[in-house]
């Protein structure tokens, strides 16, 4: 073939070709339509088929192509069809409303159109002479010729075959489309399909033959033209390649390989070179094109254009396309980067950035549009569209992913949390750069944004020693959250950053700090509306905060915050931490969401600490307050898991020594019922729940300490209540060395609960003891005590019926800042999935949560203090 | 000494001229190293015009040639503005316009008045500001009576919505502050308040701010007024948002509202429990003795530490220019809760103890029970003066009381709401 002709062929082709493609795209979608019974479908699809056919008309015409026989082909298949399914009663009864609707819409349009089109003539004559199912691929492939060569074609004979040389590319189409027939026809006969896979086979050896041929004209032409030895070698080793083995992978490497050669004799400039990076860009993300290579060819891109020093506007473009790349690597995003291929783009990334940051007049933004871009001019700073900080954001969700999949107890996980380091060097050195840039007006306030909160995401759950950053952690976390909370404008990543900032200070132990910070958010009451993400994250700082609250001895908020999360059963899945067990209620895609969610294993809070720390709280505060409800009939429960624990041991026939941390607990509850305090702390504090969990505080004697302490006060309390009936007198001293406490601990112990009238008891001050006045009550007047009770509940609800209750002006008591979360039940329900649903669950009856303990007037400090920041 | 003092904590939420009565206070007292104090007290009243009052510190002393300068400056000045504002003044002295002004509603903005003064008078807009600039310049001074006629006729003049409207109110409270006249200066901070809280700034933290500001200026006229203590807790404990700038801003404040609660005489029983809930919370950002005292008393029931606290609040509250006049009424009433609080946990204390725990001789302590018993009745105490003991009587509520007394208020809200439903249904036939 020569050179000239074929060109021309080419274009006139090249024309036709697509008109063909569309057809036959039609085609095929008709086909699967058929196969689904989708008449609806199969109208539209016969209508667009029959106006590109009129479109394509005039190109026909031009090239005095006839009617292509495939298109007869398929209108006759579609009339058989609809015949088919016309006469066929049941069928049609049992097609749905649009698909009845559309099947004589269909079949009268058929009709007229054959008729209107006059190409009945060709119908019957189609029918007459049938191409049989097995036959379809060569007919085709003749149809194809016909239409390429229009010298060969003849009026008279439209279906008959006639031999030519093939284009290689209207063959590969049929190679497609025959395929394709296989693929929705599996029911050719048995007796064709050898005949056709010998076809088959004949046609791939000539598709690869003729490839190999027409490529090596055009090498040949190149050749010609350039005289290059390297590509005449390649051509043919190539060559010989391609006869022993028809494997056609080796095609689009060629073609790759191919790309990336610059003419020796022509000088490389910015403009050759931009136009290959074009050119090799323009592959990106076919199915072709295979990845590796895709990022090889860039890569070689770069070393040329490095060697030719043309300039650093290039070579960052070029750069910044291999990161691109090398994140394509993957084509599936739920699955994870290799890590390999993590550091190595991590190590482009910083590469990159070291550029940015060094060189002034390089300048990458997305508010560049593509035209925009000055890869040449040294004169002027260089623009490059795109955003490192973008780069580095995906390569932080991308580290985030690796260690969510692997697996956390091995020592492959200790080897990949390395990058971490490296990773929070990048972003520190992201920051860096912003910082330095940020004047010049290439960022987008939202990104700049990213890069503080990547940042604090790094930092928010390490303790000061663990993060190795200059000077003071604090400060550090004080101002990327404050540079946060004056940029952000949407909220989102404002509560984050604060939530992080609680959390970091409660791992810190600054409880008040962190306790301000919290109310002052008012997260408690937004946190139903917000994203999953940030709801997991407000139950980690709400777990971290009681534990805060617990070390410095605040129990009763410790309690609270706790319960919030240990009273629902489904701690570990509350904090992300584990999958929900209950999966028979999600569909694959939510746990795959769910799954994405989890946070990686270094940052887990230990569950198992905080379940002890929650129930040695509520042992504290429920076994006094269960002291003194003896009497009463309903008694109010503080913590439901807690009184669960007690439960199940009191119902095992046979208890042993504890085991677990739970046991211990429970165990040192029934001494503490008892007034024995020191069986409790023994059962506190040993060394076995040294190793489980006061080791694990980092201040742990302070903390045991307190607890002890608070054991002893508590059993003094729980002493007193129990056994207030029994004793007329009590002598402070016998109290306090029975407690070993000092005598004026004891004192003001007892004086809170005579003035908080828990103890009917008054103080003897000559003699220093303690004069009881409880009488035990008769079964009588108990129940008349119960009876007022429960008439003042009843006037007090009329009341409220009758009134609701309105906002009471003046000084409010705790509990009343927010509408409270058992109210908002409704919406929650559908929005916030499995996060928050189910939390107040185990735990209805009390009224005053979000609140810690009596700080209600904190809560409304907060618009105020954040203007501030 | 220095440690409990306020004077450095609450300099930046008050004018020039009202630290300058805080500083004298303070010199005598010699808790701070007095030559910087006067250094301080020199080069705060550098920054004002009140130049004869800078020359005095020098006390004989040869006075900078810049000073000097600065007088005469300063007198051309006030002639320069003078000559300008007597025709203001001139105008808004006439009897019929002054009588408008007397009779003057808040309502109308103030332009009725500036109408009828254009009309008739010749008066130009300009001439508004010049008297505020005068006014501010007297104020300046010194001349603090002038500033507070000057500012009041301004206050009339102009409407609420002008930028220096609010200077105008903050500059004619301090001008009653200083010339010390309780009662106009009262008015002005009800007027001050009212314009606050209708919150004409931009942004919350502003408001918070001027909140704080407020405060501040309020403690000079309330510790100065009969009853301003009682206005103290109104406003600092029972207004939310004041207590809420409190709380970020000026937690020091919560020392003179707990002096407030405790020597008040008739708001006590009911703002204690408030205070301390408050004194509570913020316990780890501010604490001094008045507030430890009260810590002590009603969360940590340690009456021998509340003993201490006491015997320090006495220091504190005699170097605190406001607390100073209260100190005794503060010490009375202290006590008087410290008994309290015996009475209702012990059946019998020793006087002896009482008197210690009291600060007192024992005859003392004796005597003042037996006023406390006589003035406040209560109940069942009696003194076995053999014994030397105080005794008090069980008072034990049995069940039968308790059940009667739980159904006793029942009858009244059944009946309350009987009440209210027949009205309800009235109100209904009515519509109907």
């Amino acid at each position: 073939m020569a050179g000239p002709e074929d060109d021309e062929k080419r274009v006139v082709r090249a024309q036709k070709d697509k008109k063909f493609d569309e057809l036959k795209g039609i085609i095929k979608q008709n086909r699967d339509a058929k196969s689904n019974k989708d008449l609806n479908k199969l109208l539209a699809g016969f209508d667009s088929l029959t106006k590109s056919y009129e479109k394509s008309k005039a190109v026909f015409q031009r090239q005095n192509v006839s009617t292509p026989r495939f298109y007869i082909r398929s209108l006759v298949e579609i009339e058989d069809y609809v015949n088919k399914m016309w006469e066929d009663k049941e069928a049609k009864s049992s097609l749905s409303k649009n698909n009845a609707k559309a099947l004589p819409a269909l079949r009268q349009k058929l009709k007229k159109y054959v008729k209107e089109q006059s190409l009945a003539d060709l119908v019957t004559d189609y029918r007459a002479n049938p191409d049989e199912d097995g036959y379809e691929t060569p007919d085709d492939e003749d149809d194809d010729d016909l239409e390429i060569v229009p010298e060969a074609k003849t009026e008279k004979s439209p279906g008959k075959p006639a031999d030519k040389v093939l284009d290689s590319d209207s063959n590969s189409d049929s190679e497609d489309e025959d395929s394709s027939n296989w693929s929705s026809e599996p029911d050719t006969s048995g007796s064709d399909s050898d005949e056709d896979s010998v076809t088959k086979m004949e046609q791939l050896r000539r598709y690869f033959l003729k490839k190999e041929f027409r490529e090596d004209s055009k090498d040949g032409k190149k050749e010609g033209k350039h005289g290059r030895q390297e590509d005449r070698k390649r051509v043919i080793r190539v060559k010989e390649v391609a006869e022993d083995d028809d494997d056609n992978d080796w095609t689009p490497v060629n073609r790759e390989k191919s790309l990336v050669h610059f003419d020796p004799k022509e000088e490389v400039t910015h403009d050759v070179m931009i136009k290959k990076l074009n050119e090799v860009m323009s592959g990106r993300g076919k199915r072709t094109t295979d990845r590796n290579q895709h990022v090889a060819n860039l890569q070689k891109l770069l070393e040329v254009s490095e060697q030719k020093e043309l300039g650093l506007g290039i070579s960052v473009k070029i750069t910044f396309c291999i990161i691109s790349a090398l994140f394509e690597l993957n084509s599936k995003i739920s699955d994870f980067m290799d890590y390999e291929t993590f550091m190595n783009t991590l190590q482009t990334v910083n590469q990159l950035l070291d550029v940015l940051i060094s060189s002034e007049n390089v300048k990458l933004s997305v508010t560049y549009a593509e035209e925009d871009e000055n890869l040449k001019d040294d004169t002027q700073d260089y623009r490059v569209q795109g955003s490192i900080l973008i780069a580095v954001q995906r390569l932080d969700a991308e580290l985030a992913k690796i260690l969510q999949n692997a697996d956390c107890h091995s020592n492959d996980y200790i080897e990949k949390l390395k990058a971490e380091k490296d990773m929070c060097g990048l972003i520190e050195k992201a920051e860096k750069y912003v910082e330095l840039r940020n004047q010049s007006g290439i960022f987008d306030k939202h990104e700049v944004c990213k890069v503080y909160m990547m940042r604090i995401g790094h930092i928010y759950y390490k303790y000061k020693d663990q993060c190795d950053i200059e000077g003071d952690v604090g400060q550090v976390m004080d101002y990327l959250c404050k540079k946060i909370y004056a940029l952000d404008d949407e909220k989102r990543l404002r509560q984050r950053a604060m939530l992080c900032h609680v959390y970091w200070l409660a791992v810190h132990d600054q409880w008040h700090r962190a306790r301000d910070l919290l109310l002052m958010s008012h997260m408690q009451a937004i946190v139903d509306h917000s994203d999953i993400d940030t709801q997991i994250l407000y139950n980690r700082t709400i777990c971290q905060l009681g534990l805060c609250a617990f070390r410095h001895g605040f129990i009763k908020e410790a309690h609270q915050g706790l319960s919030e999360i240990q009273n629902t059963q489904r701690a570990k899945e509350l904090l992300a931490q584990a999958v929900g067990t209950r999966q028979h209620e999600k569909t694959p895609e939510q746990e795959k969401i769910d799954r994405s969610r989890q946070v990686p294993y270094h940052m887990h809070i230990n569950v198992e600490l905080m379940e002890c720390v929650y129930l040695i709280c509520s042992m504290l505060l429920e076994i006094p307050h269960m002291a003194s409800c003896e009497f009463e009939m309903r008694r109010r429960m503080l913590s439901r898991s807690f009184h669960y624990q007690l439960k199940q041991s009191e119902k095992a026939s046979l208890t042993g020594p504890p085991e677990n941390t739970r046991e211990h607990v429970v165990a040192a509850s029934k001494a503490m019922l008892n007034g024995d305090w020191k069986k409790c702390q023994d059962y506190i504090v040993n060394e076995k729940m040294n190793q489980k969990v006061w080791n694990l505080f980092h201040n742990a004697e302070p903390v045991k300490e307190m607890v002890i302490r608070r054991i002893q006060e508590e059993s003094l309390r729980t002493y007193l209540l129990t056994y207030s009936t029994v004793y007329s007198t009590v002598s402070l001293k016998k109290l306090a060395s029975l407690f070993e406490l000092t005598k004026k601990d004891v004192h003001s112990i007892i004086s809170k609960m005579i003035i908080q009238e828990e103890l009917s008891a008054t103080l003897d001050e000559p003699t220093d003891c303690l004069i009881m006045h409880r009488v035990e009550p008769s079964r009588l007047q108990m129940l008349a005590l119960n009876l007022s009770d429960k008439l003042q509940t009843l006037s007090e609800n009329n009341e409220q019926i009758l009134e609701p209750r309105t906002g009471r002006g003046g000084y409010q008591g705790p509990g009343s800042w927010f509408p409270g979360r058992n109210e908002r039940q409704g919406d929650n329900k559908k929005g916030s999935g499995g996060y928050q649903g189910e939390r107040r669950g185990g735990s209805g009856q009390d009224g005053k949560r979000g609140n810690w303990g009596s700080q209600g007037n904190q809560q409304r400090r907060h618009p105020q203090k954040t203007r501030a920041f | 000494m220095s440690t409990f003092d306020l004077t450095q904590r609450m300099a930046p939420f008050l004018d020039l001229h009202l630290i300058i009565p805080l500083l004298e206070f303070i010199e005598p007292r010699r808790i701070y190293d007095e030559k910087s104090l006067t250094e301080m007290h020199r080069q705060l009243l550098s920054k004002t015009n009140m130049i004869d009052s800078v020359i005095e510190t020098y006390s004989g002393k040869p006075i900078p040639a810049a000073i000097e300068n600065k007088k005469k400056q300063i007198i051309k000045e006030r002639d320069e503005l003078k000559s300008k504002v007597d025709s203001v003044v001139a105008i808004l002295e006439i009897p019929e316009v002054k009588e408008m002004m007397d009779n003057n509603r808040e309502r109308d903005g103030n332009v009725r008045i500036l109408e009828h003064l254009t009309q008739n008078h010749n008066f130009t807009v300009d001439m508004v500001d010049t008297l505020f600039k005068y006014s501010k310049f007297m104020y300046e001074c010194g001349n603090y009576t002038v500033a507070s006629v000057c500012l009041y006729y301004y206050r009339n003049l102009v409407n609420q919505a002008d930028p220096n409207y609010l200077n105008a109110l903050y500059g004619k409270l301090a001008s009653e502050i200083l010339l010390q006249e309780w009662e106009h200066a009262r008015d002005d901070l009800l007027k001050l308040r009212a314009y606050i809280d209708a919150n004409p700034f931009d942004t919350e933290w502003e408001l918070i701010t001027q909140r704080a500001w407020i405060m501040h200026w309020a403690l000079f006229v309330y510790y100065n007024y009969p009853k301003g203590r009682d206005e103290i807790i109104e406003m600092f404990l029972n207004q939310q948002p004041y207590l809420n700038a409190i709380q970020v801003l000026a937690p020091h404040l919560l020392r003179y509202l707990a002096v407030a609660v405790v020597t008040s005489k008739s708001r006590q029983k009911n703002s204690l429990k408030d205070l301390v809930k408050v004194i509570d919370i913020e316990r780890y950002s501010y604490k001094d003795p008045v507030t430890d005292f009260l810590t002590c008393l009603y969360i940590k029931y340690d009456f021998d530490e509340a003993q201490e606290m006491l015997q320090k609040c006495e220091e504190v509250l005699s170097n605190d220019f406001f607390l100073t006049a209260v100190l005794n009424d503060f010490r009375e009433s202290a006590r008087l809760l410290i008994f309290e609080m015996f009475c209702r946990i012990h059946q019998c204390i020793t006087i002896e103890m009482l008197a210690r725990r009291l600060n007192m001789s024992q005859e003392e302590a004796e005597r003042w029970i037996v006023d406390l018993i006589r003035t406040y009745r209560i109940e069942g105490a009696k003194i076995d003066s053999k014994l030397g003991q105080v005794v008090m009587g069980v008072k034990s509520v049995s069940i039968h009381e308790q059940v009667m007394e739980n159904t006793k208020r029942l009858t009244l809200r059944a009946q309350q709401i009987a009440l209210q439903l027949e009205k309800g249904r009235q109100e209904k036939t009515k519509v109907n």
